[in-house]
């Protein structure tokens, strides 16, 4: 177990971006950049905006080249017809963007919750005992690089069918962060929490919840936003591979129909929902990161 | 019965595989006595305060509290840490409640607030360990230490941390806190001033390896003491001499 992700302290979202703002943090702070009069948000949210402009302009040159891609103001149209009804319903193999999105985020969620239901405990226990750790260390190594997707033939083979495949292939890519990062927490309790407990003379029970679970809890929370992240960029290739309703089959079912601007529409979709779902865990990293 | 040896520290040596730590200690404190350990960091002094808080088993001889073994850590120990050891997910009524709770079982909160309002964090008890100073943190360590009412307290270099000023500070207010419950306390520390101004006896140790009890030095001062009197105070300046010539001529370290 290489790998050790750091808790999450910090409001920025991903490690780099953290680097990232700090940075900017530097600089602004320093001497290098010319103070601007306006509040800082406003700055900062003039560069987001400007950023997100250059790249529809970029997009408008892209699209003016020919090809097949579609014109940004096309995929706004559609993007309008398309959210106009997003939970419509006709038949397996045509419903609402909403539908799709929902199927897929059932999926994240059923996989992920059986991941966690597993790898939290199985952390605990890795973090506890240093032979079981020593036990898991070679199979966790080996498996844990190999891509989810590999194990989706295996999901076909042991349920027969795509849906519960695709589920299988959520656990397995949730467990690993789940696991290492729970385990790491658990070895990293300090000493100094754990003689409290002893000269308190606490009780098991009491150990795991006053001391264990809460000293290990910014670390499961890092493991679930890592797993969760891994688990929503899978879910998508999953589906493109299984079928069925989901935003995944959606991206691949609009490229038979070539319908470029849907395509566009879904990833925009997908990012969209991935950020989501990042930041409510950044909050939830938050909430529960003791100033100490 | 065992008022003038509550508790015994009988031929205790300690071992880390090889390393010999501490060759036969033998020490007794009287119910309500303060005894400070002194020595030079590495002699072996916080050892042997873990090993009265049962973190530690001796390798040889036994410690007895009010004529019963200590076999491992217990309630009957307050223990303060050096580094407040304050659960920074509880606030400082919930660290303290957690020691009340463990030996008693009715009247927590009542005990839990008195606990607070000993050491004057009253008004703090809703605020967590980040939101209080460094002095604040060791009180509240002080405080779960003291609200199980325990048969003895063992005070880990307990002002190491902190800054001259709220050292001081603290140091009157633990004079006040021991003289009003009357508590027997253990306490290490590298502070000669310290050690002096606070103890009812001062246990020197040699260095290490193999750490010996060197001399012991009796503080026949009346109390309530007052530091800025005693600074003056020609016995006050004699014992703190003999404890500063222990330490410099006898046991100088030569790093």
């Amino acid at each position: 177990m290489s790998a050790v992700p750091v808790p999450l302290r910090s409001t920025a979202a991903h490690p780099a971006a953290e680097v990232l703002s700090r940075n900017i943090e530097a600089k602004t702070a320093g001497t290098g950049y010319r103070r601007t009069a306006a509040p800082d948000w406003i700055v900062r949210a003039t560069a987001m905006l400007l950023g997100l402009l250059l790249f529809g302009l970029l997009w408008q040159v892209v699209a003016k080249q020919g090809g097949r891609i579609p014109e940004p103001a096309m995929v706004w149209q559609a993007a309008l017809r398309i959210f106009a009804d997003p939970f419509y319903s006709k038949g397996p193999n045509d419903q609402g963007i909403g539908w799709n999105v929902l199927r897929s985020l059932e999926r994240v969620g059923i996989g992920f919750g059986m991941a966690a239901a597993v790898g939290i405990p199985l952390g605990f226990m890795l973090g506890r005992w240093r032979f079981l750790s020593d036990m898991a260390a070679p199979v966790v190594a080996l498996l844990r690089p190999v891509s989810p997707l590999a194990w989706l033939p295996i999901g076909l083979l042991l349920f027969k069918a795509a849906n519960p495949a695709a589920i299988y292939v959520i656990f397995i890519c949730s467990l690993w962060p789940m696991i290492i990062n729970t385990a790491v927490g658990v070895r990293q309790v300090p000493q100094d929490y754990l003689n409290v407990a002893r000269v308190l003379n606490l009780p098991e029970w009491k150990v795991f919840t006053k001391i264990l679970f809460p000293a290990v809890l910014p670390y499961m929370i890092t493991g679930v936003r890592l797993s969760i992240g891994v688990a929503w960029l899978v879910i998508v290739a999953a589906e493109m591979l299984t079928g069925g309703v989901g935003i995944g089959f959606w991206v691949w079912d609009e490229w038979n129909n070539l319908k470029v601007e849907h395509i566009i529409i879904a990833i925009i979709t997908i990012g969209v929902v991935g950020l989501a779902l990042e930041q409510a865990l950044v909050l939830l990293a938050r909430r529960f990161s003791y100033g100490c | 019965m065992g008022a003038e040896k509550y508790l015994r520290i009988e031929g205790v040596g300690m071992s880390f595989g090889t390393f010999n730590a501490l060759s036969r200690i033998d020490l007794a404190a009287r119910k309500g006595e303060f005894v400070s350990l002194i020595g030079h960091s590495g002699c072996g002094k916080s050892t042997l305060l873990n090993l009265v808080a049962g973190l530690l088993k001796p390798t040889s001889g036994a410690i007895i509290l009010a004529e019963r073994e200590v076999r491992g850590p217990g309630p009957d120990r307050g223990v303060v840490f050096q580094n407040h050891s304050l659960l920074p997910w509880l606030t400082c009524y919930g660290n303290v409640a957690l020691a009340v709770e463990r030996v008693f079982s009715d009247g927590v909160k009542e005990r839990t607030q008195a606990a607070l309002a000993l050491v004057g964090l009253s008004h703090a008890r809703d605020r967590f360990p980040h939101q209080i100073s460094g002095g604040m943190k060791q009180r509240v360590g002080i405080a779960r230490a003291l609200a199980m009412e325990p048969k003895v307290l063992l005070l880990d270099e307990p002002f190491g941390a902190l800054d001259a000023l709220t050292r001081a500070t603290l140091q009157d207010e633990l004079m006040r806190i021991v003289e009003r419950t009357g508590s027997t306390v253990v306490m290490v520390t590298h502070d000669v001033d310290e050690a002096v101004l606070l103890s009812d006896r001062v246990v020197m140790m040699t260095n290490g390896p193999a750490a010996r009890i060197g001399e012991v030095l009796e503080v026949k001062l009346a109390r309530p003491r007052q530091r800025i009197a005693l600074a003056s105070d020609a016995r006050f300046v004699s014992l703190r001499t003999r404890v500063l010539k222990f330490l410099y001529e006898k046991q100088l370290v030569t790093t």
